[in-house]
């Protein structure tokens, strides 16, 4: 390397040789790539989850929740820690969404304080997580507004989405092919419409399926023959802005917020937090306990009216971390 | 001072090893998702046959391998996992937008270098990039209120939700990058060239087609490219106009399931032997794209070459 | 003959080409002026400036703006270095022709087609659980780097590579060394090339959605650091349309307040390209 110009024609000659090491050299060194960048950004590393209970004054708590799970109970917990913050200072709380099943999976883990799941905890899962209602929710069937069916059975539904009733006809509307629009498997809407109507998941006969409650309205709004469920709150409310939307009646009970509150309407579902058993230190379990009693007062009932959904009574349980 | 040499030298290793970070980070991805679909592998059986951690299937078998493609259906809660025609229904969104998109895309940029007035040119370049920032899940509640009804009134089965829709919002959402991209190459060709090309009285179109575009090849390779990664790993807006039913389409007004709305539509909602599935499908998503990116490198290697 | 055949092809060519422009105009006017239509009428002084209430229905989206750039800063700022140093050697004559190149740029179109959500789910195990930076801005930013990385590149690389045949063997001609090269004869040229993949990749980190919510998070409150979670524009587009009973209004106007800032960054960086041409 005498020459320095021969280095410019042909680096590639200088190149190749060290090649091998560095490909060796930076495979290993990939992830601290990131780490580099990370400090080139100056900022120290984060804390995960909460476990940051700082001693604190007097009996106020204080601290960071960590909240994963289902979006449809996001914008309602978010609301509340809203409040929550305004009354104790010291806290914050941080809502993050995902998916029931990943709220959890994370309470359980660890990775949050708290899991919100829009589905009771199945029984396994309910050996390691105490669960607390916030708030009901009920599904409702929905037809366009411009459907003449305003009223349907159980027998009816089944046969529909087991595609053996496909006309609106057959069931007192006009002439035309029933679209039928599921949910995608996991949902609790799913869950709940499938017990309710006695069938497997795998036999049902659709012809869209929706993920998002507001995905399964729009569905509907937008195709005159369409049949879907989905929260009835989201209904009634899409419906109260003029969309064309209509909320079916269910073997005569009428479906609405009403309905679900005196315990007529059959297909309801709880929303619920989620506590690990065992595992939160003192701190963050005193945090933990304030924010679910927070959750379930009465004074914080409105927000979940001004979502749509029905708040709890009460006379469900109410974890105590013991 | 330091010597030209050694400069020379850190810089070749420095451009050496950020080339290489930027591929880590795709052998990362794959080693997470390896892991995270790790449940499903595992019970196979084919690697530790004892273990049968993971479910079995609705005939009381294991889970295999060739479930993905032989299974009945794509049942979850059954233990069905068929991933065949979502796979097809992926392919066939994608390269439909790709057949649309590409020269679509090309022409606008072939327009705004060559035939676009000054300020019109200044104008749709401006929408362009904005387009390209149009959040996924706008597209899609755009198709939803306004491409959906419009398919519903024309198709057969009188729902919108379809192919079509896909194919073409995946299209709109990926012109924006097609242009860019190939707008980028356009202008890059030497100048002198096109002077040359005047010089020798050839006309717009001569020139364009004679000149400009076999110069700009790479940058246009590289705008499908890009479209067609963008299209295949599209997911939110796909979702919400494609109808996720899971069945093979017989038509273009058929609605289909794409591999990446499966998994942002069940991984939310799925645990255990579910959602390490949902991961081992996006294994499989990666194998494709990799495949046909693969084939798509060493082709345009091959053309360079041959020139 | 041959010369009506040539104006023949010429007008055909021609029309093809408007038809082209006019083809996508008409697709972005109707969808932009659904958008802004639906939207803009709620944008004021207020709503850029407040905190959200009442789940977003209600207040501003200031925070949520703060988040967003803070978010596409950091992943800038990761983007640019290493996307440029990959475009240079990607882009060599030398280096770039090599089986390591066929590779690297093979590795960066697959990253390119990785769905968004894989990218959430891996950036929220990697980032936020295994690096311990958890929901917050930087990881956030970081996922979108690695996602924005690959049409970077692209773009970058097709720049560069077009620009320097010339300058490039005058440069070898006059023996001069790579460093000198690479950074004063190729990359002042590729400027505008450069600054096409800056506001190609900052038009795809601001559309965003899914990665961000596994990383950056969901909080609306205002970022103290980068160590907080912030909800990024298209998260809060996501929520309000998708989530929360009776948000479409304030997702059509979140996203107006979205295009708006298309277009100044957009206006901003073409006359920033402008300058920087005339310069050279």
């Amino acid at each position: 390397m005498k020459q320095k110009t021969n280095c410019d024609h042909h680096p590639s000659a200088r190149w190749s040789k060290s090649s091998k090491v560095v490909v060796k050299f930076w495979l290993l060194l990939c992830p601290l790539i990131f780490a580099g960048l990370l400090v080139a950004t100056g900022c120290s590393v984060g804390e995960f989850s909460g476990s940051t209970s700082k001693p604190s004054p007097g009996s106020e708590p204080s601290g960071r929740l960590t909240l994963t799970g289902s979006s449809t109970i996001a914008p309602l917990v978010q609301e509340i820690a809203t409040r929550f913050e305004e009354e104790h200072s010291h806290v914050r709380v941080d809502v993050q969404t995902g998916g029931s099943s990943r709220g959890i999976r994370d309470a359980k883990k660890g990775v949050a304080d708290i899991g919100m799941s829009s589905r009771d905890l199945k029984p396994k899962e309910s050996r390691e997580l105490n669960p607390t209602v916030i708030a009901w929710d009920g599904v409702a069937f929905v037809t366009h507004g411009d459907n003449p069916v305003t009223e349907i059975s159980k027998e009816h539904l089944k046969q529909i989405y087991l595609g053996r009733i496909k006309n609106w006809s057959e069931i007192g509307g006009a002439d035309e092919r029933i679209i039928v629009s599921n949910r995608a498997a996991g949902r609790s809407e799913l869950d709940l419409v499938c017990k309710f109507l006695e069938i497997e998941a795998g036999d049902i006969q659709a012809d869209i399926i929706d993920g998002e409650t507001q995905q399964s309205l729009k569905s509907v709004i937008n195709n005159r023959k369409a049949i879907s469920y989905t929260s009835i709150g989201a209904a009634q409310d899409a419906a109260s802005r003029g969309e064309p939307l209509k909320l079916l009646s269910l073997n005569g009970v009428e479906a609405s917020s009403a309905s679900i509150e005196s315990g007529k309407y059959p297909l309801a579902r709880p929303l619920i937090l989620t506590v690990r058993k065992r595992g939160l230190n003192a701190g963050q379990a005193k945090l933990v306990k304030a924010f679910l009693k927070f959750a379930t007062d009465k004074g914080v009932a409105d927000v979940a009216t001004g979502l749509g959904f029905v708040p709890d009574q009460g006379t469900l349980m109410v974890a105590e971390s013991k | 001072m330091i010597s030209a040499v050694t400069r020379d030298a850190a810089l070749a290793f420095l451009l050496r090893s950020l080339a290489l970070a930027s591929a880590g980070i795709i052998c990362l991805i794959c080693l997470f998702v390896a892991r995270e679909s790790w449940l499903a592998l595992d019970s196979t059986g084919t690697v530790n046959p004892a273990d049968t951690v993971g479910s079995v299937n609705a005939d009381g078998e294991p889970f295999q391998l060739s479930n993905l493609v032989n299974d009945d259906g794509w049942n979850p809660d059954g233990q069905q996992f068929n991933l065949l025609p979502m796979i097809v229904g992926s392919l066939l969104a994608t390269f439909g937008s790709a057949l649309l998109a590409g020269p679509l895309g090309i022409g606008v940029a072939v327009f705004l270098n060559y035939y676009a007035p000054k300020k019109i040119g200044w104008a749709v370049r401006r929408l362009v990039e904005i387009m390209a920032g149009v959040p996924s899940v706008v597209y899609g509640l755009w198709g939803l209120s306004v491409l959906v009804p419009m398919i519903a009134s024309l198709s057969p089965i009188e729902q919108g939700q379809s192919l079509l829709a896909g194919i073409l919002i995946l299209t709109f959402m990926t012109i924006p990058t097609v242009v860019v991209a190939s707008d980028a190459a356009i202008q890059a060709v030497p100048a002198n060239q096109i002077h040359a090309a005047a010089a020798l009285g050839l006309g717009r179109r001569a020139t364009v087609w004679s000149i400009v575009l076999p110069a700009a090849r790479f940058g246009l390779v590289s705008a499908i490219i890009l479209q067609f990664a963008r299209a295949i790993g599209e997911t939110m807006a796909v979702l919400m106009v494609c109808g996720n039913i899971v069945k093979m389409p017989n038509s273009i007004f058929a609605p289909i399931r794409t591999l990446t709305s499966n998994i942002a539509l069940e991984m939310g909602y799925a645990d255990n032997h579910h959602r390490s599935i949902l991961f081992l499908s996006g294994l499989v998503g990666l194998v494709i794209v990799s495949v046909l990116m693969l084939a798509a490198n060493t082709f345009s290697k091959t053309q360079r070459l041959s020139t | 003959m041959q010369q009506k055949l040539n104006t023949f092809s010429g007008i055909v060519f021609a029309v093809y080409v408007w038809t082209c422009a006019l083809a996508f105009c008409a697709i972005a006017g109707l969808l932009l002026y659904s958008v802004v239509s639906a939207g803009v009428t709620q944008v004021n002084w207020a709503f850029l400036t407040q905190e959200p209430i009442d789940s977003g229905r209600d207040g501003g989206i200031a925070p949520i703006i703060l988040s967003t750039v803070l978010i596409i800063g950091v992943c800038l700022l990761a983007t640019v270095p290493l996307g440029v140093g990959t475009a240079i050697f990607l882009a060599d004559r030398i280096s770039g022709k090599s089986k390591l190149a066929i590779g690297i740029r093979t590795a960066l179109d697959v990253l390119g087609g990785v769905p968004s959500i894989i990218f959430g789910l891996f950036g929220n195990a990697f980032f936020c659980i295994a690096l311990g930076m958890g929901y917050s801005i930087l990881s956030g930013g970081l996922t979108l780097a690695c996602m924005v990385l690959p049409i970077f590149v692209r773009v970058a690389e097709s720049a560069i590579r077009n620009v320097a045949v010339d300058h490039y063997r005058a440069a070898m001609a006059l023996a001069l060394s790579k460093w000198t090269t690479t950074f004063r004869v190729i990359l002042p040229r590729a400027i505008p090339g450069l600054l096409a993949a800056l506001t190609l990749g900052i038009a795809r980190a601001l559309a965003e959605t899914a990665a961000l919510i596994f990383t950056s998070g969901y909080v609306t409150r205002f970022p103290e650091s980068l160590n907080d979670s912030g909800r990024s524009l298209s998260v809060h587009i996501y929520d309000l349309a998708l989530n929360v009973t009776g948000g479409n209004d304030r997702a059509f106007a979140t996203a107006s307040v979205l295009v708006i800032l298309l277009l100044l960054i957009n206006v901003v960086t073409h006359f920033v390209t402008r300058k920087l041409l005339r310069q050279s």
